[in-house]
């Protein structure tokens, strides 16, 4: 172990031996067995081989979802499992000796989930998020500045972090936009793997914990997909994670000023790349600062405090004087958690509010998500009664449970708020972090307890306690696959879905979208439907306008309708006839949509074409199934 | 490690870097690719590593510490030397990001070289120290590696194949807009997305004036284009049939008359 890390002092049956402390100068090779306590030296390659045959399993999956093969998609749970479950047993094994084969089962599963998000779509960008950074960066390399425009996702400019690494490493490389893409995600992915376990490993100094802990973390709802992409949270995120391991470890003597430099790099990296997560680094430093605080005089801790007040004067600056928008792009996410909190006051909870999306999960997979959350639960108090008792000698013990037992919290949004999935979703990215730590100390905590227990001869609480840790892997998996993304209807690669995000990026609306591009130049005016709200503002850099939905109720240039396209300048309509022929995959067929999750039929066509009749209105592009229309000096200008 | 092991020791190394970072620094900015990226990559690494060093030290670090800040100290520095180079309003483009490695390299590999003989340095045990498999082990880890890798590869070949091949509806788009700037023109174009080399007949209307028809033959993926003479004042007409024969219009676009010109 490090003379400087500072271990929270653990009960007595949970103390490691001399074998498993990390830097034991004495540590021996990566497989070499060591005295009593040593693993089956084969059992990292044929984690690997069986971790490898379950990737390919999801990409026969994959394929079978693409070519539309009947049968091989039902390979994509089988998988999953494979891919997740023996990495996991492996960390909780005792024979896990080595921190070397912990760390290496880390990476191995960050591989792995790396490979199965990438494989989804390997040759191009399609998910929307992933696409809106994508514009930004090809503005910066184009621009030469940070400062253009992106309408796809405006207020990323005021987080420009994520376009300037981009740019920087495209530029640089020659490598197209999309190729870098692929590698800045992949490296931030692996950054956040290994910032969690150093992190993980200062607060509690013990290897075990710290590779169970990112094991658990893996299973999070938005680790797999929505945290790799190439997105401005997962830059901060890694950099959050960072600010807390270098407050940790200025409490090494020595290198202070090293650790300061590096906590101030790392607040400044997470300030000017994601709003979020600079609140939750503001709020999680003052929680430390108040723990530190919170102590005796002589034990009372200020460095916390003095990273706290850096961190907010850091992000209050950025706010007022850079991002002065971020309060109008978050007011309606907080609007719809005030609303959906009025609701619970009325008794109305999650799906029975008006406007909730309906629970359209397999039942299999809603009690796979209740049992990840259950076992979550269960073990995130047994960590904290085991943390309890440390909570005078270590200061950050308070935080830490606090922390986690934001578990309820983020089990209670999805129950209550109307969008409560996603919000909770989003959340679990953070409150994750903690809940890991805490669920790993009381895994080990109780694979340290049960030693012995197979000696007593009791074979069948043997084989039970055998099965519990299997069973408790895969549901945790597959919870936090269930409730993240993408969702059941998208998990695979397919055919085109109507408002199926990435289902609906297919050739021919990336065609329409680069053509807008090339023969109208950026920035012009549109009204459209949800996917091409996204693959105009994105490939076409279109400025496209969320509030249209009425421009497609059949009703041609009503006297709605021409207010609407004169208050918001709208000089092109997009049509899809598509949206003709399925209901939204989504279920909502625009931006905005006033009836998301209440159609019981598609929109007639119609309604579709009934701009291509209004007088004035030129149809300037046809490819079958998408109409672009010239709105400028028609009826609805007038 | 042991002072000959580590090469940020041994001066003479250390030197070698300082004088290398700039050099590398410049092929970064004016070499021809692969050379350039080679030249980035490696001053990256320079400031990952020299930099974990000449901020923390060894003594004390884990490997994977040290490693995490070789990974992230170049991304800290990229994302904050650019945005605070962008608002010094300058021209963001490979010199500047090359000169903006290469200086923190330097400063970072110095940093080093001024740090060495520093009490406690660089002795300091390594956690993890790789070894050989026992013996028979050996062909067990190395087949299963190998059989994972294979496995991987073909995981990935599976994806790629099929994502590349992946059938979508084959379509063609026809456009028609005026040429901004001079607006007495319009400009025609046929994109072919079919599956298979395909025959249009394109059919232009201006006015009142007999339509034109142009027939062409496109291969997929290829755009036909034409500019046409049209008056503001007159509507145009452009309707593509597929195949010879076809009477039925198979993409159409128009453009309204406007104003008199």
């Amino acid at each position: 172990m490090s003379p400087d890390i500072v271990p929270i002092r653990l009960p007595a049956t949970a103390i490691p031996s001399r074998q498993d402390r990390p830097a034991a100068p004495q540590a021996v090779g990566l497989h070499r067995p060591a005295g009593g306590d040593a693993g089956r030296p084969a059992a990292f390659p044929l984690i690997v081989l069986l971790s490898s045959v379950g990737t390919l399993a999801v990409a026969a999956a994959y394929a079978a979802g693409r070519e539309g093969w009947p049968y091989l998609g039902a390979l994509y749970w089988p998988g999953e499992l494979l891919v997740y479950v023996p990495i996991a047993l492996r960390a909780y094994s005792r024979r896990l000796t080595k921190p070397a084969e912990g760390f290496a089962l880390v990476l191995l599963l960050f591989a792995q989930q790396t490979l199965l998000f990438r494989m989804y779509s390997p040759l191009e960008l399609k998910f929307p998020d992933e696409l809106q950074h994508w514009r930004g960066t090809v503005n910066v390399i184009h621009s030469g500045t940070l400062n253009q425009p992106n309408y796809s996702l405006p207020v990323a400019v005021h987080y420009p972090g994520l376009e300037a690494l981009g740019g920087a490493v495209s530029a640089s490389t020659g490598l197209s936009v999309t190729a870098t893409a692929f590698i800045v995600a992949a490296l931030l992915h692996l950054l956040a793997a290994c910032a969690l376990y150093v992190l993980c490993l200062r607060i509690k100094a013990d290897w075990r914990v710290a590779t169970l802990a990112c094991i658990i973390y893996a299973a999070e709802p938005h680790y797999m997909f929505f945290d790799a992409m190439y997105l401005y949270q997962s830059l901060a995120l890694p950099f959050l994670l960072l600010t807390v391991w270098a407050l940790r470890l200025l409490r090494s003597s020595g290198r202070a000023t090293g650790s300061w430099v590096v906590l101030l790099i790392a607040i400044g990296v997470v300030t000017v790349s994601h709003h979020v997560t600079a609140f939750v680094m503001v709020a999680l430093l003052g929680s430390l600062a108040a723990a530190g605080l919170c102590r005796p005089r002589r034990g009372r801790e200020l460095r916390p405090m003095a990273a706290w007040l850096a961190a907010t004067a850091a992000v209050l600056a950025w706010v007022l004087l850079v991002a002065r928008d971020v309060p109008g792009y978050l007011a309606p996410t907080l609007a719809q958690l005030r609303g959906s909190a009025a609701g619970l006051l009325h008794g109305q909870l999650g799906a029975t509010a008006p406007g909730a999306a309906p629970l359209v999960e397999p039942l299999d997979e809603r009690l796979a998500t209740i049992g990840a959350l259950g076992i979550l639960v269960f073990l995130v108090v047994l960590g904290s009664l085991r943390l309890w008792p440390e909570r005078h000698a270590e200061p950050w013990t308070i935080p830490l449970i606090g922390g986690a037992l934001l578990i309820f919290v983020a089990g209670a949004l999805r129950m209550v708020a109307s969008d409560g999935a996603e919000l909770s979703g989003r959340a679990s990215t953070f409150i994750y972090i903690p809940v890991a730590l805490v669920a790993a100390i009381a895994l080990r905590g109780i694979r340290g307890s049960d030693t012995g227990r197979h000696d007593r001869g009791r074979r069948g609480l043997a084989l039970l306690g055998g099965a519990a840790p299997v069973v408790g892997a895969a549901v945790i998996l597959m919870g936090g696959v269930a409730s993240g993304w993408p969702p059941i209807w998208d998990r695979l690669p397919g055919p085109y879905l109507v408002s199926g995000f990435e289902r609906s990026v297919d050739p021919q609306g990336v065609a329409a979208a680069r053509w807008a591009l090339g023969a109208l130049g950026p920035g012009r005016r549109w009204a459209q439907d949800s996917t091409a709200y996204s693959l105009l503002a994105t490939i076409g850099d279109q400025n496209t306008v969320r509030t249209v939905a009425m421009l497609f109720d059949g009703q041609g240039a009503d006297a709605a309708a021409r207010s609407l396209v004169k208050q918001e300048d709208i000089q092109f309509l997009a049509i899809d006839l598509r949206d003709s022929m399925q209901l939204p995959a989504s279920g909502a067929y625009f931006p905005v949509d006033p009836n998301a999750d209440r159609y019981i039929s598609p929109l007639p066509r119609s309604d579709l074409e009934a701009p291509g009749r209004v007088a004035g209105v030129s149809r300037i592009y046809d490819s079958g199934d998408i109409y672009l229309y010239d709105l400028r000096g028609s009826a609805y200008e007038r | 490690m042991s002072v000959e092991r580590d090469r940020f020791a041994r001066s003479g190394w250390l030197v070698g870097v300082v004088v290398a970072v700039p050099l590398l620094g410049v092929v970064n900015a004016i070499g021809p690719q692969p050379f350039a990226a080679l030249g980035f990559v490696a001053n990256l690494t320079v400031l990952g590593v020299a930099g974990g060093r000449a901020l923390l030290g060894r003594t004390g670090l884990s490997a994977v510490e040290r490693a995490t800040m070789a990974l992230a100290l170049p991304i800290g520095v990229l994302v904050l030397g650019t945005i605070a180079t962008a608002a010094l309003r300058l021209h963001l483009d490979r010199q500047l990001w090359a000169g903006l490695v290469a200086l923190t390299a330097e400063a970072a590999a110095a940093g080093v070289l001024s740090r060495r003989g520093h009490p406690g340095e660089p002795r300091n045990p390594r956690w993890w120290r790789t070894a050989t498999p026992l013996d028979g082990h050996g062909i067990l880890w190395g087949g299963s590696l190998a059989a994972a890798g294979a496995v991987l590869c073909g995981a990935v070949t599976l994806s790629v194949w099929t994502a590349a091949h992946q059938a979508y509806p084959a379509f063609s788009a026809l456009s028609a807009i005026r040429v901004a700037g001079a607006e007495r023109l319009v400009r025609i174009e046929l994109t072919s997305e079919e599956t298979a080399p395909t025959r249009f007949i394109v059919r232009v209307a201006v006015g009142r004036a007999k339509a034109d028809s142009i027939t062409l033959r496109l291969a997929p993926g290829v755009t036909w284009r034409e500019t046409v003479p049209a008056p503001r004042s007159a509507a145009v007409t452009v309707v593509a049939y597929r195949g010879t024969r076809s009477r039925a219009p198979y993409r159409q676009v128009h453009l309204v008359a406007r104003g008199n010109g």
